[in-house]
């Protein structure tokens, strides 16, 4: 006969009695201080708390609850625990935890590397016509609201534009590619691709470049975000991105959140600059096929390059674009 | 006769009786008002104390979330229920006050269905709110008209699987509060739409206002959903109160946070400016991603701190148990500089650690305190509820965890 000292909740009252636990062969009795003594029959209990929890508490038949100083009677009787899940028995070896940092680490490898950019690709396939074209309108009313201002240029100087972007696009193969004029305001000079087929150019671009074919070699460049589809992909990787991460910590707070942007800022980039060195590899090979050479790129980026101010400057981690003379060397070794 | 509890700590100190000096004179704080309130603990509660200790470990909590988190994913998100409840389970179980630990009841397969239902719904929704663009105003505004039941019903799932010394605890709030708690939320859409429509050269306008009015309106948020949350919570037959006025709420931001919160970005603004002209630009990115981290993490430790301990301060349970909180918000807002440190440097595996450490550091700061013991806390009558309902809210997971 072995005795010890528990609390016992009736959950009639919140109030606690305290008792000793006999345990014969056969069953489990509870005996008050002053010598009352209740039968529990030892099939009935249920072990309420997880496994090695400080103090175990069980369950009785009736409802009635006991909390023990330590895990020992449930050892010695083997009780059962009222709820089983897996996890909880598995996660006290070590041993499994660093076999699920493996796995979670490679998963985590293989999501960034291989199931996003395949998946954002897939994604953009099957995006339906609709769906872009409410896209590049948002995109194009953002641009226009917060940085760009109405193209002071002539007609006649948009509409020889246009026509130069119109030969790009069909040695390239492409059709349908709207061209819009802007103010780059404090943007100055610099062109994007919207997802949707808009190319727009600043007018700050076209006084720098002129119509030449340095201007052909950014349009190029631009037509290649357009081929590839860089920012519709761009915006279903940072969605899934999220989702991804999401998933991995959730149940996270705000400052979580927060601390979640830096990895996040310079996958992006990472990203970015991988779709700009696709776009600059296209614009090479369209220059070519229109009599024109990559050097001609090279000598835009080299002049947008000159008229940068310097507070633009950013961490190399960071950048959007590979840096200029990264490019540069690209052009090069591409003649 | 009144029987001790074996496993209780000593009382901390004999606590006066009402209206009798405290004979060490420590505790003679000054007269309660909301920013002293949240400063220093006032004087102690009549009743015997009860210590708060949290038992768990970063390794033990970081070991079952590890594994729960690979398991979610490689059932697609099925595991996820049971990952909820072992850790609910383990948080739980750590939590002893006064001897006695906190027991989680909740069972995996009805959340399950609840979040499978929640999908089918939310599916539904999206399939109407697309194929049929002219019912969208409907579907919204129905979204919005039963956003605060969900709420509640979430709040009650959450508690209602909680027992503490075979008593379980519960909720139960009005649809108006919720509702009070709910719609400032909606504040910034709205002021987005309102201000979407204005001439050109408004975009600095259009960021600005919304965001103004949601700061404005974030102290009487904060207040609703306190007194939601803590005002609503039942312990058994014991209901609990909430003294703490919206006034209160604006005291302690606008008063109390507001200097921090502008030397937190002086410091800021002076500390990227200086990187930005000094450093080369890889440093001065490093710098600015450490500032934005580290500003966050102290403005947030500071808010929580003071609210914490506002709440707690102002709670009373059925009549007979109060709290008193000793956590001072600049301690708070160091642990969470560290966290931020430690999550964003290990990509956010460290989050389970730190999150114990958190709760470690909070439960320590509490004291119980229990007058004319616990005889007259009795068990609601377990009436059939709509289970279904709750589990459904659960699903739908509207986190209002300011």
């Amino acid at each position: 006969m072995n005795e010890l000292r528990a609390l016992l909740f009736e959950g009639s009252t919140a109030a606690a009695r305290s008792v000793s636990v006999v345990v014969d062969n056969q069953s489990v009795s509870l005996v008050e201080d002053g010598g009352a003594r209740i039968f529990v029959p030892r099939s009935g209990l249920l072990v309420l708390t997880p496994p090695s929890a400080p103090r175990p508490v069980l369950q009785a038949a009736g409802g009635e609850q006991l909390v023990l100083p330590s895990d020992e009677l449930i050892q010695r009787l083997k009780l059962r625990p009222a709820a089983v899940v897996w996890t909880e028995r598995a996660s006290r070896s070590n041993c499994a935890a660093l076999l699920a940092i493996a796995a979670l680490a490679c998963a985590l490898f293989a999501a960034l590397g291989w199931l996003l950019p395949r998946a954002s690709q897939l994604a953009v396939e099957y995006l339906p016509q609709s769906a872009e074209a409410r896209l590049r309108a948002d995109i194009l009313r953002i641009v226009d609201r917060g940085y760009l201002r109405p193209s002071a240029l002539s007609t006649d100087e948009k509409s020889r534009i246009r026509a130069r972007l119109k030969v790009l696009a069909e040695a390239g193969g492409l059709s349908g590619v709207r061209l819009e004029f802007r103010d780059g305001g404090a943007v100055g000079a610099n062109a994007l691709a919207v997802p949707g087929k808009v190319v727009v150019v600043t007018d700050q671009l076209v006084d720098l470049l002129g119509e030449s074919r340095q201007l052909d070699a950014v349009l190029a460049h631009e037509l290649g975000h357009v081929q590839h589809r860089h920012g519709l992909q761009a915006l279903m990787r940072r969605t899934g991105f999220t989702v991804v991460i999401a998933t991995l910590l959730h149940e996270q707070g705000l400052l979580e959140r927060v601390a979640r942007m830096a990895p996040q800022a310079l996958l992006q980039a990472g990203y970015s600059r991988e779709a700009e060195r696709e776009a600059d590899a296209f614009a090479f090979r369209l220059m070519r096929s229109i009599g024109g050479s990559p050097q001609d790129f090279a000598d835009a980026i080299a002049r947008l390059e000159k008229q940068r101010p310097d507070s633009t400057r950013t961490s190399s981690y960071l950048m959007s674009h590979p840096s200029s003379a990264e490019r540069m060397e690209a052009a090069g070794a591409a003649k | 006769m009144k029987l001790r509890n074996p496993f209780d700590a000593p009382p901390i100190r004999a606590a006066p009786l009402p209206g009798q000096e405290d004979p060490t004179g420590e505790l003679q704080g000054p007269k309660p008002d909301p920013l002293s309130d949240s400063e220093r603990p006032p004087p102690a509660p009549a009743g015997q104390a009860y210590v708060v200790e949290f038992l768990g470990t970063g390794a033990e909590y970081s070991r079952l979330w590890l594994l729960n988190l690979l398991l979610t994913l490689v059932t697609i998100g099925l595991y996820s229920p049971w990952a909820k409840v072992s850790q609910r389970r383990y948080l739980a179980s750590r939590t002893v006050v006064g001897g006695v630990p906190f027991v989680y009841l909740g069972e995996p397969i009805p959340i399950l269905k609840g979040r499978l239902l929640a999908v089918v719904l939310l599916a539904i929704g999206w399939a109407i709110y697309s194929l049929a663009p002219q019912t969208q105003p409907f579907v919204i505004i129905l979204a919005i008209l039963v956003a605060p039941w969900f709420l509640l019903q979430t709040f009650a799932f959450d508690s209602r699987n909680f027992s503490w010394r075979g008593i379980r605890l519960g909720y139960a709030a009005r649809y108006r509060d919720a509702a009070a708690a709910v719609y400032p939320l909606l504040v910034w859409p709205i002021a987005d739409l309102a201000f979407r429509q204005g001439a050109e050269g408004t975009y600095d306008l259009e960021l600005l206002v919304p965001l103004l009015a949601y700061s404005l309106l974030w102290p009487w948020t904060v207040a609703a959903v306190t007194r939601l949350r803590l005002g609503g919570a039942r312990y058994g037959t014991a209901s609990a109160a909430l003294d703490a006025s919206t006034h209160d709420f604006y005291l302690l931001y606008f008063k109390g946070i507001g200097a921090t919160f502008f030397a937190l970005m002086a410091i800021g603004i002076i500390a990227v400016a200086f990187a930005d002209r000094l450093l080369e630009p890889d440093y001065a990115a490093l710098i600015r991603a450490v500032t934005l981290i580290g500003a966050t993490a102290i403005a947030l430790g500071y808010a929580r701190g003071r609210r914490f301990n506002l709440a707690l301060h102002r709670l009373v349970v059925g009549d007979r148990i109060r709290f008193r909180s000793t956590l001072e918000p600049r301690t708070l807002a160091r642990l969470y500089l560290r966290n931020a440190l430690w999550v964003t440097a290990t990509f956010g595996l460290a989050g389970p650690w730190r999150k114990i450490r958190t709760i470690e550091m909070r439960a320590r700061t509490i004291t119980v305190y229990v007058a004319d013991g616990f005889e007259t806390i009795r068990p609601l009558p377990s009436a059939p509820r709509s289970a279904s309902g709750e589990a459904l809210a659960e699903g739908l997971s509207i986190d209002l965890s300011l």
